[in-house]
C-alpha cells in the first residue's frame, strides 16, 4: 500500500493509476462482500466466478512480485506488478487495468502476471484475473489457458456501483452502515465524473418499457380528433 | 392495424408513446456518448479549409463531452429572438419538433488518422421504403409511410478518411447531409464506399438499431467498421 501514496501514483495526471485509487481504492472500504458482489457484476460472463468471496484478507495496489521464474521479462524488468492483488477468503484476484475501455489490455501480460502469481503464491488457491478496461472486444475468451481471466469495463463498473448507490437510497431503513456504504460509493461516483464518465444505459435496458401501443387508423383518428 | 375507440384510450396511448420516445432517446444519446469515447474522436469545428477565414479546427478540451447535432428529415425550429427559444409557425411541421426522428451526431475526428464520423439515426425509416418502392409517400401524412411493422430502425455510420494533404469533402454541411441522406436510404446496399472529389474515402455503413442494443454487441459493430477502413484505406480506428 505504501506505493499508493507516493506522488507518482496519486497525482492526477498519471492518469491511471489515479483513478485505479480513486475507484478501486475506495470501493476496498466496502464490506467485503459487497465489494466482490459489484466487481463481479462488472464482468462480462460472470456465471462462473464465484458468487462468495468471504472477508478481504489482504489488497495491495502494485505489489511488486520478484520472483520471475518462467517469466519471458522484457526491458530487464526485475519485477511484475500487477495493479491490484486481492486475497480474499475463498480465491486470489488481480485486477490488470487500463485507462479506458478502448485499448490496452494484452494476452502477454495476464501470462505474466498469472505465471508470477504462482510463483509468489504457489499454495495455489483459485485465481481470478479481472482485465478491467482496455478491451476493444468484449467477447469472452476461448482458449483453456485464459480460462481464469475475465472481461470488464469501466462503464460497467460504473453502473454496478451506482446501481449499488440507487439500491440503498431506496431502502426505507437505513442503518450507519448503510450511510457509510453510501459515502464510499458517491466518492466513487464522483471519481468518475473527474474523468467525465457517467452512468449510460443502453437499449437493452428498454425490455422493462414494452408498452403496447396501438396505433389508431386514420379514419378513427379522424373521427376522434376532428382538427 | 389495431384500433382505438375512444378519447380515453387515444390519448393513453399518446401518453405511452410519448414515454417510449424519451427511454428511447435517452439510450441513443448514452450510446453516441459510448461511441464517441471507444474511437476516441474530438470535436472540432468544422471549417470550410478553402475559405479566406483564418479560423483553424479547434480540438475541444474534453473531447467527450459535446456532440454535434444536425437535425434531419425536415428543418429545426428557428430560433427566436423574441419571447420563446423557437418559433412555430403555420409552416412548420410536426416533425420540426421531434428530433428523434431523423438525427445527426457528428461525433468528431480521430486526428492522428485523418478520420471523422458521423452517426445518423433514422427511428423509422418507412417514409423512405415508400419511396424506395415508388410509392409517392407526403412526409406530412405518415399513413403514406410504409407499415410500421415492414418498416426498420437504422444507424448509418458515415465516414471519411482523408489522404494525407487532402481536404474533408464539402458534404459535411446540414443539407448537404439531408441530400446525400435521401440518396442513401434508397439505396439497397448496406455498405456504400465512395471517393470524393479529392481521393478520399466516403463510407456508409448501415446497421438496425438492434445491432446497438448493449456494450458487447456496440463492440462488434465497431470492429466490424474498423475491419472494413483497415480493408478499404489500410487504417486502424479502434
Amino acid at each position: 500500500m505504501k506505493y499508493s501514496f507516493s506522488k507518482v501514483k496519486t497525482d492526477r495526471n498519471y492518469n491511471e493509476d489515479f483513478k485505479t485509487y480513486a475507484t478501486l481504492g475506495v470501493l476496498q472500504y466496502l464490506p467485503s462482500q459487497v465489494f466482490w458482489n459489484i466487481l463481479r457484476a462488472s464482468v462480462i460472463d460472470n456465471h462462473k466466478l464465484p458468487k462468495s468471496s468471504g472477508e478481504i484478507e489482504l489488497i495491495d495496489f502494485w505489489p511488486k512480485w520478484y520472483k520471475l521464474q518462467n517469466i519471458e521479462v522484457v526491458n530487464n524488468k526485475k519485477y511484475i506488478e500487477p495493479d491490484v492483488f486481492i486475497r480474499f477468503e475463498k480465491f486470489d484476484c488481480i485486477v490488470e487495468v487500463k485507462k479506458t475501455d478502448t485499448l490496452g489490455q494484452h494476452v502477454t501480460q495476464w501470462e505474466s502476471q498469472t505465471q508470477a502469481y504462482k510463483n509468489e503464491y504457489p499454495e495455489g488457491k483459485r485465481l481470478v484475473y479481472i482485465a478491467l478496461g482496455g478491451n476493444p472486444n468484449l467477447e469472452a475468451l476461448s482458449l483453456d489457458k485464459f480460462s481464469h481471466v475475465y472481461k470488464s469495463t469501466w462503464l460497467r463498473l460504473l453502473r454496478e456501483v451506482d446501481k449499488a448507490l440507487q439500491e440503498r437510497i431506496s431502502f426505507s431503513y437505513k442503518t450507519e452502515a448503510t450511510y457509510q456504504e453510501y459515502r464510499i460509493l458517491k466518492s466513487t461516483l464522483d471519481a468518475f465524473a473527474c474523468y467525465d464518465e457517467y452512468v449510460v444505459e443502453f437499449m437493452e435496458t428498454m425490455d422493462r418499457y414494452k408498452h403496447s401501443i396501438k396505433l389508431p387508423t386514420k379514419e378513427t383518428l379522424t373521427q376522434l380528433w376532428k382538427i | 392495424m389495431e384500433d382505438i375507440n375512444t378519447n380515453q384510450d387515444l390519448f393513453i396511448n399518446i401518453r405511452k408513446s410519448i414515454r417510449l420516445l424519451y427511454e428511447y432517446q435517452k439510450r441513443m444519446q448514452g450510446t453516441m456518448f459510448h461511441i464517441k469515447s471507444m474511437l476516441k474522436l474530438s470535436y472540432s469545428v468544422k471549417t470550410d479549409e478553402n475559405s479566406s477565414s483564418s479560423v483553424k479546427s479547434i480540438k475541444h478540451s474534453r473531447p467527450d463531452t459535446r456532440i454535434e447535432i444536425n437535425k434531419l428529415f425536415s428543418l429545426a425550429p428557428r430560433q427566436s429572438k423574441d419571447y420563446g427559444e423557437t418559433q412555430l409557425w403555420v409552416g412548420n411541421w410536426a416533425w420540426d419538433y421531434l428530433y428523434p426522428m431523423v438525427m445527426e451526431y457528428y461525433l468528431g475526428e480521430n486526428r492522428d488518422e485523418n478520420f471523422r464520423l458521423s452517426v445518423i439515426q433514422v427511428t423509422d425509416d418507412g417514409y423512405y421504403k415508400a419511396v424506395q418502392q415508388n410509392l409517392s409517400p407526403d412526409r406530412c401524412d405518415t399513413y403514406t409511410f410504409y407499415h410500421p411493422e415492414e418498416s426498420n430502425s437504422i444507424v448509418l455510420f458515415v465516414m471519411e478518411i482523408k489522404t494525407k494533404g487532402s481536404s474533408w469533402a464539402k458534404r459535411w454541411k446540414r443539407d448537404s447531409m439531408e441530400e446525400n441522406l435521401n440518396k442513401w436510404m434508397i439505396d439497397s446496399r448496406e455498405v456504400i464506399d465512395e471517393t470524393t472529389r479529392l481521393g478520399n474515402h466516403f463510407i456508409v455503413m448501415k446497421f438496425p438499431i438492434s445491432d446497438l442494443l448493449s456494450d458487447i454487441s456496440i463492440g462488434k459493430v465497431l470492429n466490424k467498421i474498423s475491419g472494413h477502413i483497415k480493408e478499404i484505406a489500410g487504417i486502424k480506428i479502434i
